[in-house]
């Protein structure tokens, strides 16, 4: 059975534009799924009615049989494109602000396992952009999510520092056993990461294709296999992320 | 004779003290470090504005001008055989009462404006007239509806200022980072939590902007409320040298106060500043 099942009919913004026309789809416990379109098609838009930032009135979200309730609902993560670090607030401070009952020893456990040890005291201006995203990495995993949602979280940084947080990334996922719906632009990053991905159409969008990733892991990002998956995609569909019907 | 022992007693006291004082509010060396540098860069201003002043006087010679070895001694005849120092801690009891009240309701308003669209379309005339009404207007009227009381005092400043907080934390509200809601939301923080922890820190720069000027703007409220109708206070000693055209006293009671104010902004506000700066909330 489905862990968690997505429907979101005509979602517009305030202004009437229509930015989603139907999205669907269930996601299995511990599946990560990567969600891919062109810029503008209502990626985030989707995460965000997930994570009840946006109201869901034109459409549902079911987790484990239940609709999401944004009140009582306490176990979803979500790594933003931005870290969205409290600046006012330490880095342990940051961390005990999603999770007040958690003790001391378990956030230097945390801070240590994303290689942040000794930087509990730490303002967020003191720290470097990789850092501040493994703070919200730390953050995201401190409540034990039962889903992980996460919008392009290594955009803006640099090669090698996106490469080691991808990493990082996963192994907290196979840790936590956590179901991931995983929103990029970048196809590569797609095949690297999901077991499966859904490509969504230029707005009002839709659902145009699916596709299970099935290579073994654990997958390299420069692999042959992944390389060689990613463009057999590119060639079957040629028009995939310009949002062309298929 | 104090034995070794005494003064590291009283040493240990002092530090316990401190302790006691500030640990639940301020670090420590944030308040003393910050206050002493603080004060004592004032201290060689306001010396140097001494001199000039002095000089400035010497050249003049007039009765009209005193010089400000003059004043000071008024100040201290004024506390010595008058009652400068009952007068000035009236007005500062005045002065804290009207400032509590005015920011706790400015603040309360103006996020409400703020965060309210249609809260702010239903009060923002209201708020305009409030801004426009000339205090000394707000401050007769007040004591001709309530009496010459202190209740009316005290309203007839808070109805002064609160107007000018209130539009300054609306701007504040108006600008709070919707991102770091999302945040609140996503992790399903209480409606109290978030405006504890995420909501009120970005209004601080705005709540110390309204705080200081308020400070400035409500004792110059207070002493024309004590001028009109109150029998103590500095505005009423000030009354009272003007009756007697002393301008000697006037300035005295005026250096007075703004000492006390310079005070107070060393002790309470430039700590808290610089707590608040310490992570970054003013870029």
């Amino acid at each position: 059975m489905a862990e968690i099942n997505v429907r979101i009919e005509n979602k517009q913004y305030v202004y009437g534009t229509s930015v989603l026309e139907h999205i669907e789809f269930d996601l299995a416990s511990g599946e990560f799924m990567a969600i891919v379109g062109p810029s503008g098609c209502g990626k985030t838009t989707v995460l965000n009615m997930i994570s009840g930032i946006e109201p869901s009135k034109s459409g549902s979200v079911i987790l484990d049989g239940e609709p999401l309730n944004t009140q009582t609902s306490t176990r979803i993560g979500y790594i933003f494109q931005q870290p969205r670090l409290m600046p006012w607030l330490t880095v342990e401070q940051n961390l005990t602000l999603v999770k007040p009952s958690v003790d001391l020893d378990t956030i230097s456990e945390l801070l240590k396992s994303v290689g942040l040890e000794g930087k509990q005291d730490c303002y967020p201006r003191t720290l470097s952009g990789g850092m501040q995203r493994r703070v919200s990495i730390a953050r995201a995993f401190l409540i034990n999510p039962k889903l992980l949602l996460l919008d392009e979280p290594f955009n803006s940084l640099d090669a090698p520092t996106a490469a080691r947080l991808r990493l990082l990334l996963m192994r907290f996922c196979q840790r936590h056993k956590c179901s991931v719906i995983f929103v990029t632009h970048d196809l590569q990053e797609a095949v690297y990461l999901a077991d499966r991905i859904l490509f969504l159409s230029q707005p009002p969008s839709r659902i145009v294709h699916q596709e299970s990733v099935r290579i073994a892991r654990p997958r390299t990002e420069s692999g042959v296999d992944e390389l060689s998956w990613q463009a057999a995609l590119l060639a079957k569909y040629p028009n995939l992320l310009a949002g062309s019907v298929i | 004779m104090k034995t070794l022992h005494d003064v590291s007693l009283h040493v240990a006291s002092k530090s316990v003290m401190k302790k006691l004082l500030f640990a639940r509010v301020l670090p420590v060396s944030l308040v003393t470090h910050e206050a002493t540098s603080w004060l004592f860069s004032r201290l060689v201003k306001l010396l140097a504005v001494g001199i000039i002043w002095q000089t400035i006087a010497w050249l003049v010679a007039s009765p009209d001008f005193p010089s400000c070895i003059a004043v000071l001694s008024s100040i201290h005849f004024h506390i010595t055989q008058g009652e400068m120092l009952l007068n000035l801690w009236v007005t500062l009891k005045r002065v804290a009462v009207s400032f509590v009240i005015s920011m706790l309701l400015g603040v309360l308003i103006g996020v409400l404006m703020g965060t309210y669209t249609r809260f702010n379309k239903l009060t923002d005339t209201a708020l305009i007239i409030a801004l426009n009404v000339p205090a000394l207007v707000t401050i007769l009227l007040c004591y001709i509806w309530f009496g010459l009381v202190e209740s009316a005092a005290i309203a007839a400043v808070v109805l002064n200022k609160v107007p000018t907080v209130v539009v300054m934390i609306r701007e504040g509200a108006r600008v709070v980072d919707s991102d770091l809601l999302a945040v609140a939301k996503v992790y399903r923080l209480s409606p109290w939590r978030t405006f504890l922890k995420v909501f009120l820190p970005q209004l601080y720069p705005f709540i110390m902007a309204s705080a200081r000027s308020g400070l400035s703007l409500i004792w110059k409220i207070v002493l024309v409320v004590e001028l009109l109708g109150r029998s103590d206070g500095v505005g009423f000693a000030l009354n009272t040298q003007f009756q007697y055209f002393d301008i000697t006293g006037i300035l005295a009671y005026t250096c007075a106060f703004i000492s006390i104010i310079l005070c107070v902004e060393a002790v309470v506000f430039r700590p808290i500043d610089k707590l608040i700066a310490r992570g970054g909330v003013r870029g």
